[in-house]
């Protein structure tokens, strides 16, 4: 009997059922199964909800003046991007690549109904749901799905953190999280972990299979991914911090052969109910160095045109600020796009309207799918619409 | 199935496993006289120290020097209330209470910053979790934090805000695909004016009530929030809905229609009696089946739990164990959103799994641990987590070996593996040659096969 794959994937739990169809059938299962186009997508979060008015600033708007007398950023101070916007000046490298067309900003990206729990909207975010609706998996996981049905190394999406992120985990697949290729590799390859990986009989329970696969490929993944990170050390000298480790792991793995095609990675916490621009300042100066380094050293790899790092945050903040000079939980917000590919360069849409608010929150006029669909089917050339459920339109800036 | 491999099962799923400091008990027990000990139940409060259990003594926001000092006495409370009840599950005899209320916790899911909300809500739970569902919900509803969650302090009559009434049926009650988005909206009128005073109690605003007349399941009246929850009551549809997903989370994830509509009859002729339903499960044949052995994956919450009672520790650190829980994807008061936490394989993935076999290890103080935990902003309000660093040479924490003496001596598989193959058996036994039986158990605990239950 011949099954689509569409009642295949309807039939009983998808989790489970993937691991009782032996190789050769999920190769016939596959009719989207994506090749690798060479690009790579990195997913930069800022935890705790970035201030974007203090990030890209209106600074010919009266209103922002008014409403945040302690805590704005003055013209005088801002980098000018154009004659209405201007940038925060700790990301000072942020606009040279702005000048060199290697960098676009959508304003007031959000989505219906907002919420404001960092963990549901950072969850909402990571699963691209609706704001009413409760999703397991992620997008990036959903990606995951697509492009890994029967390949050896499941490693096409990769977070960078001790942990994974519910964005990396899919129906089927769950990316694989490491903070350093190394530690994952010497936590893995364990005597103990390898024998029992070696066991002979076959398990034919589907909960044992599945945590016997897991384990393996664990154990595989995090070989490969550290001969991979071996291969081409980096010679750039990276920030010593959190971030500018990061980004030269990936950058190590971004020069191998290794099938990665998406990166994430968070910084944090943005989250500055009170003073907030010192701290604000800070995050921006790590953040603002590292990607320094990093995007020279894709420079000087030839690998600046095939990568594209974006930012986002789980929500902006009030548009008034708090008595703490800090600003409270927000709505819509700006995403950045960084890449020696871009289609579109420089200041996407307009700024947000400050004059129209909702209980003194921004109204949110570019949905964050609709830039998911846009990543999915123009960067990473999957089908949105079945990792994302529906159809979002996109955007012309890649 | 033998007697202890019957009382290893009953005690998985009516409880967080076999204590290994009683094993001669669940050695000369039947099962069904071991029921009778884990389903007792007699609700005392969680023995709360060092906080304030009631609004009274409660402190008022100026006593606070400012917002930050506020944050971590919530914070502190917070992790009070999780260490405590964590305690109980892990030594209290009537097991199936605690479990049945983790059960609740995650159907009835709320994240809420208040402590006494929080403490409010579980012994809600731990009180009525065994007892009538109709109370049980009734309480839930009118509970502060589950007005707060679900935003009933804002279901005014002008405004009706309709969270609270499409999750209560869609989440609570009745399931997708029984009711229509009119019935939302008709019910979400009749919840208008459900709130609570500054004392946490419920509170009936009648100034925000809607008393006009109300369409709902194909009834027409003046509702109360009251009469929708018994109009939703009286269909058999929602003990259909509650059987099953209490079918799922103890027997098996892979739902028996069958046994789910026997069962699911009996609880609605029962006028929704809890306790009841847990004897038709836990004492029948079937839930003895072979399918149903190792049929589920461990949640963290049980898995932690499991070991402390195979393996009983000291800790220096008050938050190790809810520590591992959280880093594992699963803290107590933390449920991810209304709809609980996911369940089975969600739990599983690279990270988490290598995690859950080094636990064991770490607490016997065989290895350390360095770990990041995920940021928790709504937590933190923006302070920097620490990494959680568990040093072994530090000893933090102290097994008491002195307790299970006689149960290292028994067949250590049987006690806590759902089956095990003789290839794996070799396997742990020349791993641990010429070694201890105390290293025999955390290998054991440190196998796949050990997160299933």
């Amino acid at each position: 009997m011949l099954i689509s794959r569409k009642t295949f994937l309807q039939t009983g739990s998808l989790a489970t059922a993937s691991y009782l169809v032996p190789n050769f059938l999920k190769a016939m299962l596959k009719p989207e199964a994506i090749s690798s186009n060479g690009k790579i997508l990195i997913i930069l979060q800022l935890s705790g909800g970035n201030d974007g008015l203090n990030t890209i600033i209106p600074v010919r708007n009266d209103i922002y003046y008014k409403l945040r007398t302690q805590i704005s950023i003055k013209p005088n101070n801002a980098v000018f991007l154009n004659d209405e916007a201007g940038i925060h000046p700790a990301l000072a490298f942020f606009k040279e690549l702005f000048d060199n067309g290697e960098l676009a900003i959508l304003n007031n990206v959000g989505y219906p109904e907002p919420n404001k729990s960092h963990f549901r909207s950072m969850d909402i975010w990571q699963t691209a749901s609706d704001s009413n609706q409760f999703l397991q998996s992620g997008w990036v996981g959903r990606y995951l799905d697509e492009a890994c049905h029967s390949c050896s190394n499941p490693t096409q999406a990769m977070e960078i953190d001790d942990l994974l992120s519910l964005a990396m985990k899919g129906n089927k697949n769950k990316a694989i999280a490491l903070k350093d290729p190394r530690k994952l590799y010497r936590e893995s390859q364990e005597s103990f972990y390898k024998e029992l990986n070696s066991m002979h009989q076959p398990h034919t329970e589907v909960l044992t299979s599945y945590l016997y696969s897991t384990l393996s490929n664990t154990i595989n993944n995090a070989q490969y991914i550290f001969d991979q990170s071996k291969s081409r050390p980096s010679a750039d000298s990276y920030p010593s911090t959190p971030i500018g480790k990061d980004l030269n792991t990936i950058a190590s793995l971004i020069k191998s052969d290794i099938n990665t095609q998406v990166y994430y990675l968070s910084v944090g916490s943005f989250d500055t109910h009170n003073n907030q621009n010192q701290r604000q300042e800070q995050l921006f100066k790590i953040i603002n160095d590292a990607v320094g380094v990093f995007v020279a050293d894709m420079k000087r790899n030839g690998k600046f045109k095939d990568v594209l790092l974006i930012t986002f945050s789980e929500f902006g903040r009030r548009v008034s600020e708090n008595a703490s000079r800090g600003t409270d939980h927000g709505t819509a917000n700006q995403m950045f796009f960084i890449s020696g590919g871009l289609n579109k360069k420089g200041l996407l849409n307009g700024l947000p309207n400050l004059s129209q608010l909702q209980e003194g929150d921004l109204i949110y006029s570019e949905d964050f799918r609709k830039v998911y669909a846009t990543l999915l089917k123009k960067w990473l050339g999957a089908n949105d619409k079945n990792i994302l459920g529906r159809d979002n339109g996109y955007y012309d800036f890649i | 199935m033998n007697n202890i491999e019957k009382n290893r099962h009953l005690c998985a799923r009516a409880g967080f496993g076999l204590n290994f400091s009683e094993i001669d008990l669940y050695k000369r027990t039947s099962h069904e006289k071991l029921y009778s000990l884990l389903s007792q139940y007699s609700y005392t409060p969680l023995p709360i120290e060092g906080f304030p259990t009631s609004f009274r003594e409660y402190p008022d926001k100026d006593s606070f020097n400012d917002r930050k000092a506020m944050n971590q006495y919530f914070r502190n409370y917070n992790l009070t209330i999780a260490n405590t009840w964590q305690k109980k599950m892990t030594e209290s005899p009537g097991q199936l209470q605690e479990k049945m209320a983790l059960f609740w916790h995650g159907h009835f899911a709320t994240r809420v910053r208040h402590p006494l909300f929080n403490l409010n809500i579980v012994e809600i739970f731990r009180k009525h979790g065994l007892g009538n569902f109709r109370e049980l919900l009734m309480e839930v509803s009118q509970s502060p934090a589950m007005l707060q969650f679900l935003n009933n302090q804002q279901n005014k009559k002008q405004h009706p805000n309709e969270n609270f009434a499409r999750e209560l049926m869609e989440l609570f009650t009745l399931g997708r695909g029984n009711y229509t988005e009119k019935d939302i909206r008709e019910s979400a009128r009749a919840f208008t004016g459900w709130s609570f005073d500054k004392s946490g109690q419920f509170r009936m605003n009648y100034r925000q009530h809607d008393e006009g007349e109300k369409n709902f399941l194909g009834k027409t009246g003046n509702f109360t929030g009251a009469d929708i929850i018994n109009i939703i009551l009286d269909l058999p549809q929602c003990a259909r809905f509650i059987t099953g997903k209490i079918f799922r989370f103890f027997v098996n994830e892979q739902a028996d229609e069958e046994i789910i509509n026997q069962l699911s009859a009996k609880f609605y002729a029962s006028n929704y009696n809890i306790g009841k339903l847990m004897d038709e499960i836990f004492l029948s044949d079937w839930f003895y089946a072979e399918k149903n052995i190792g049929a589920k994956i461990k949640s963290p919450v049980e898995l932690i739990t499991g070991i402390c009672r195979a393996m009983p520790f000291e800790s220096r650190n008050e938050n190790m164990v809810y520590n591992f829980q959280r880093l594992l994807g699963q803290a107590l008061l933390q449920p991810p959103n209304v709809a609980g936490w996911p369940s089975g394989t969600s739990w599983i993935d690279s990270s988490t799994l290598l995690l859950r076999m080094r636990i064991p290890e770490i607490l016997a103080g065989y290895r350390s641990l360095d770990i990041e935990p995920k940021p928790d902003d709504d937590l933190n309000m923006g302070q920097r987590e620490k990494e959680i660093i568990i040093n072994r040479m530090k000893g933090q924490s102290t097994i008491l070996w002195e307790k299970i003496t006689p149960a290292l001596n028994e067949d250590l598989f049987a006690l806590l593996l759902p089956r095990s193959s003789e290839e794996l058996k070799n396997l742990l036994l020349s791993f641990n040659a010429g070694k201890s039986r105390q290293h025999l158990l955390v290998s054991i605990l440190c196998t796949p096969d050990y997160q299933l239950c």
